[in-house]
């Protein structure tokens, strides 16, 4: 019985560690460069959750008007640069 | 069976060590072939485990004394769960249960490798499977629980298991405890797999995410279920004695919670790449140092397995572990360089890296302490330990402060603050926090460390709640909505903060249950005849009767008792300490008989009986608010798989 056993999942596993290497690999997980419009879009996405929380921020009086402007206006800067790359690359 | 279970380990073995090589070699050569089938060996390495563990519970269900470990763990008498949970009773069937686990976590990696495109999962499924691998090693070669008994007959019976160990909630807190520990192997796998590859953008931490939460709430409730066992099973009134097996559990779990708070200054200011990487090594590594400490004999402890020659396996994996990271953060320090620096002292950034230099702290002088016979013995030759003094005296202001910065997080903005601002913000809590902590002096609580904790813990709270309250105020009013409309967006938007606040409140009643169960707590020893009555707290403890009793596995003796309250004299509860001696192990142990409630447990110990059975000692707690502590890791993991739950899609596209 015991022997029985050992083969059958010896023999399953073979199969499926060697099946691959005989398969069509369409539709399946390809391997991918990160662009760099990619990157440019990671970068945004980053901006864009820094202006959500600075939004909740001062909503929540932890930040003066003065304070909330100054640093809105720093990151709107580095967003209208990122879309500005992004707009050139495409 | 064990001929199937230990075949089943071998397979596991070849497949994890296929899985390390080829993963590499299709992450470096950009094969897909290679790759789907490194996928595959990861998945029926699972398979392979499951196999094998299932066919050492079944040996355990049937009896199987051709078994060495099984004779070893195992008696005839045993209820089938803890038949069933003397699997991880021993050394070798708790390696095998590690590997177990770990194999489950990395099943569920490999499937969910198959829908991420990118030259980064490769390697993590080779790193993963390098961890596998390790403690596969481990198991095949040095703790293989399937050896046969070197024995020319079969006992009738076995040893049996522990009966410290012969509880509910060791049939619960070593599999809790090691989901946790394993899990943590994965968020490592990442790390590694992003250095190895230079995928070293913020994708790694996105996929990181959920893991290490779900690692945390596993080992945040198997670290307090192992306090909870503690609580009941060892007789102290305690639940938390800084054992180094208990500190081993919780190193890795303080520098798990500074990566969980520094990873959100990454992912918004792509600053603290090196810090986080290292972060989650050190997780990692404090793992396998854990294990490696609880298993080598090198420290002493009620929770240590039996002394082995393995140390030195673990050492050397932990150099390797140690030296990868270093070569892989060298190689990549140009992509790790922060793109921004911290722009104020005063800015959540800043909070947060204090958090972790705090953290960080604390996992030093627990290490410290945890080391220090070792070094001590092989400096000195004697074997000097550290005790709770030590630990306390160190970690109970560290902890505290931590508390403070628990209030000033939701307080303060990101990228910075004016001093203004903060004191606008801080100003109310602050005051009512204070008034707070006058009233608690007036009413006559003393001790500087409970008033300071019981008053940081109501400022927290307050700012929590006005966090709460502001945030909910302009969803209101911004989309006229009703509260729970109102709270519900605010949850789906902000879900991290917000949800990351409740975990906190967790922490916070967590946190005043410690400190009155600490601070406050009464401890008597007393001895009663039949029919006498000795008074503690409000409670009058009354003697009733001492009986034998038996059962297959033990005999004991228990004391009846009954509980009144002093004032009244109203019913309170019957209490039925124990004191037992299991034959078959040749062990004595006392079984607590405890009331809980909210607002303090009753802890009753039997000492001891005289010769007549006429008089009995006892030993008395009575630990205030202990209860809230098991409530506060429930709010906490609660609000950790909260996190954890997918979230509506972000307000934002992503490129692919």
């Amino acid at each position: 019985m015991a022997i029985y056993i050992c083969a059958l999942l010896s023999i399953i596993t073979a199969w499926a560690v060697i099946k691959p290497y005989f398969q069509s690999i369409e539709g399946t997980a390809q391997f991918t460069e990160k662009t760099d419009l990619m990157l440019l879009h990671d970068q945004k996405n980053r901006v864009v959750h820094m202006l959500r929380d600075l939004e909740l921020d001062f909503s929540t009086s932890k930040l003066s008007k003065d304070e909330y402007e100054s640093i809105k206006n720093e990151l709107s800067f580095d967003l209208s640069e990122i879309l500005k790359k992004i707009d050139n690359s495409k | 069976m064990n001929e199937v279970g230990h075949f089943a380990i071998c397979t596991a073995w070849l497949l994890s060590a296929y899985a390390v090589v080829f993963g590499a070699i299709a992450g470096y050569r950009k094969n897909t072939k290679i790759y789907l089938s490194v996928v595959n060996a990861s998945i029926f390495v699972f398979i392979a485990e499951l196999v094998a563990i299932s066919c050492l519970a079944y040996g355990f269900l049937t009896d199987d004394y051709t078994n060495q470990y099984i004779w070893q763990y195992s008696n005839k008498s045993m209820q089938n769960i803890y038949k069933v949970s003397a699997i991880w009773g021993g050394m070798d069937g708790s390696m095998l249960l590690w590997c177990f686990i770990l194999s489950v976590s990395v099943f569920f990696l490999a499937r969910q490798s198959k829908r991420i495109s990118g030259n980064l999962m490769p390697y993590v499924i080779s790193i993963a499977n390098s961890s596998s691998l390790f403690f596969l090693t481990i198991t095949v070669y040095f703790t293989n629980p399937f050896r046969f008994l070197k024995s020319i007959y079969i006992p009738p019976d076995g040893n049996g298991l522990n009966p410290l160990l012969q509880n509910p909630y060791m049939a619960v807190h070593p599999p809790m405890l090691y989901m946790g520990f394993t899990t943590l192997a994965i968020p490592y796998a990442f790390c590694m797999g992003a250095l190895l590859s230079g995928s070293l953008g913020n994708e790694w931490l996105k996929l990181t995410r959920r893991w290490i939460l779900i690692a945390w709430a596993f080992l945040t409730a198997g670290i307090v279920m192992g306090g909870h066992w503690a609580y009941l099973e060892l007789g102290w009134g305690g639940f938390w004695a800084w054992d180094p097996v208990e500190n081993s559990s919780f190193l890795p779990w303080l520098t798990a919670t500074a990566f969980l708070h520094s990873v959100m200054v990454q992912e918004r200011k792509n600053m603290l790449k090196i810090w986080n990487v290292w972060l989650v090594v050190a997780t990692y590594t404090l793992t396998v140092l854990g294990t490696f400490l609880t298993r080598s004999g090198v420290v002493q402890s009620v929770h240590a397995f039996a002394s082995t020659d393995i140390g030195w396996v673990f050492l050397v994996y932990i150099g390797l572990l140690v030296s990868l990271a270093l070569i892989l953060t060298v190689y990549r320090s140009k992509s790790l360089k922060s793109e921004k620096k911290i722009e104020s002292i005063f800015s959540r950034e800043a909070a947060f890296l204090i958090n972790n230099l705090i953290f960080l702290s604390i996992c030093f002088a627990i290490l410290w302490g945890v080391l220090f016979p070792v070094f001590s013995e092989a400096i000195t030759g004697e074997k000097q330990s550290i005790g709770i003094p030590f630990y306390n005296a160190i970690n109970v202001p560290l902890f505290l402060l931590l508390i403070f910065l628990m209030g000033v997080g939701p307080l303060i903005a990101w990228k910075r603050a004016s001093f203004k601002s903060i004191i606008r913000t801080f100003l109310a809590p602050c005051i009512v926090a204070m008034i707070f902590g006058v009233a608690l002096i007036a009413a006559g609580v003393e001790g500087f460390y409970p008033l300071l904790s019981y008053t940081l813990c109501f400022f927290v709270l307050l700012t929590i709640i006005a966090e709460y309250t502001r945030a909910l105020r302009i969803q209101r009013a911004s989309a006229d909505k009703s509260l729970i409309a109102g709270s519900t967006t605010l949850l789906k938007r902000h879900s991290n903060r917000y949800i990351g606040y409740l975990v906190h409140i967790g922490v916070l009643v967590m946190t005043v249950s410690i400190t009155a169960s600490m601070a406050h707590k009464v401890e008597k020893e007393f001895s009663l005849s039949r029919n006498e009555t000795f008074n503690v707290g409000r409670f009058s403890l009354t003697l009733n009767k001492v009986l034998p009793t038996e059962t297959e596995n033990y005999n004991a003796v228990y004391a009846d008792v009954s509980v009144t309250t002093t004032r009244d004299n109203k019913y309170y509860a019957d209490l039925k300490p124990e004191m037992r001696a299991y034959s078959r192990n040749n062990e004595n142990t006392s079984e607590v008989a405890l009331k809980m409630g909210l607002r303090e447990d009753l802890y009753l110990v039997l000492a001891g009986i005289n010769e007549d059975g006429s008089r009995a000692s006892f030993k008395v707690f009575i630990n205030p608010l202990q209860v809230w502590l098991w409530f506060g890791t429930v709010i906490v993991v609660f609000g950790t798989l909260l996190l954890i739950i997918p979230k509506s899609k972000e307000i934002f596209i992503d490129a692919s």
